[in-house]
């Protein structure tokens, strides 16, 4: 009996590491796990190019400020017209500013997942949630900031979850709904009524939510397919607009200015 | 086990899952590499050094994944436990052999991580079935493939010989 007991003492004993390792997941600091990343950094700043390429990404970012400093314009005038307060409140949200990154390993081991590194932190003022985008289009959210690297989860992996809106392309009306990832590159719209019209060829954009910093406006993808799904919500599967094989820098929202 | 052998096989492992393997990638099912190296040990060893080797080859995958420490450290557990109850069945070194150990053991490691994320974030339950067995038999065909080169570093490896094993 005792035999026994010592034969799947290993095993039992790495189960239970397994497990602890589960549960105390979000407790874990994210440096240690990320310190080996960063022999990854001089290879993307290589890969990344010189001063050109640098330049480029602070014209890019200023452009998306600006982008977003219209967007928020028009929201205003738009509340100003239609006089909804419920829309001002989510909608003036002050344009955020923005941080050039590279992606320094675009690729999940887990083949469950989608999510990328890239070479900012904590030390750069990135915190978890923040959005990450590329030019317009919404490439995902911050889920783990280390110091100086942090994970992305992108807009296709199942554990994504972001409030958005269905759009007809030339009218302002739209559906809300909770955009999800499907963990195949594509993504769903949940929670949206199938009376709501939403069909091919229209867009989903972000929607905005002052508390975590989000404006408003961000496309994130095209709808591919809508129509009746089980229940009383509609079945939208949405293609996302950044394509993540070919990310090679992000810039990431860190909220108002 | 020459541990040091192990070390290696682990580092190539993940950095080739992460550098490599997505180029060859059908849809969205890749190789797992990971299981590979995981099946030829734990068909070669006993049960604890492949509970070992099979919970370090997972923790690798979750540091390097976004799924978080701990989930495929368990699940890779469970696949070397499985293989291991394999070993002496099947033979390590010739590719039907190999070949069925990791369709096996990419089952067991991957399986319940899909259904995981089935049940907690809706990705669909088929879908999840589907991932499982396409990731598989991706993994099986490679594994079959690399049969002759993990026979050839037995060795230096510190894998029992096959007669061994089944003695």
């Amino acid at each position: 009996m005792r035999r026994l007991h010592w034969t799947w003492a290993v095993p039992a004993a790495l189960a239970m590491a397994a497990g602890a390792l589960i549960l105390l997941q979000s407790r874990l600091p994210t440096g240690p796990r990320f310190a080996p990343f960063a022999i990854l950094r001089p290879l993307s700043e290589w890969r990344g190019g010189g001063e050109d390429v640098k330049r480029l990404q602070a014209e890019n970012a200023e452009l998306l400020s600006a982008l977003l400093e219209s967007q928020r314009k028009a929201g205003e005038f738009e509340v100003l017209l239609k006089k909804v307060s419920a829309y001002r409140e989510a909608g003036i949200a002050d344009s955020p500013r923005v941080l050039p990154a590279s992606v320094i390993l675009g690729e999940d081991a887990s083949t469950w997942h989608g999510t990328l590194m890239i070479d900012r932190g904590t030390r750069d003022g990135v915190r978890q949630g923040m959005v990450v985008v590329e030019g317009p289009n919404v490439v995902g959210r911050i889920f783990e900031a280390g110091e100086t690297i942090s994970r992305v989860r992108l807009v296709n992996d199942p554990a994504f979850r972001m409030k958005a809106a269905a759009v007809k392309k030339g009218a302002g009306a739209g559906a809300t709904g909770i955009l999800a990832g499907s963990g195949d590159g594509m993504c769903r719209l949940e929670y949206v009524l199938d009376r709501e019209p939403v069909t091919e060829g229209w867009v989903i954009v972000t929607v905005a939510d002052p508390e975590r910093g989000w404006p408003a406006g961000l496309l994130v993808g095209d709808v591919m397919k809508g129509g009746k799904g089980a229940g009383v919500y509609g079945e939208i599967v949405v293609r996302p607009r950044a394509d993540s094989k070919s990310l090679r820098h992000v810039l990431v929202l860190l909220g108002k200015q | 086990m020459n541990w040091i052998v192990f070390a290696f096989l682990a580092a190539l492992a993940t950095v080739s899952q992460l550098a490599v393997v997505p180029l060859f990638a059908i849809g969205h099912a890749v190789p797992d590499v990971g299981i590979i190296v995981l099946a030829a040990i734990a068909l070669r060893t006993g049960r604890n050094t492949a509970c070992i080797a099979g919970w370090t080859l997972g923790l690798m995958r979750d540091l390097t994944g976004g799924s978080g420490p701990g989930p495929f450290a368990l699940t890779f557990l469970l696949a070397a436990l499985l293989t291991n109850l394999l070993r002496g069945g099947l033979f390590p070194s010739r590719p039907v052999g190999m070949g069925i150990a990791c369709f096996i053991a990419a089952c067991s490691a991957h399986a319940p991580y899909g259904v995981v994320l089935a049940i907690r974030y809706g990705m669909g339950f088929w879908g999840a079935v589907g991932h499982t067995l396409a990731v598989a038999l991706f993994t099986a065909i490679v594994g079959a493939l690399a049969a002759k080169p993990f026979a050839k570093i037995r060795g230096v490896a510190g894998w029992a010989p096959e007669r061994e094993m089944l003695a």
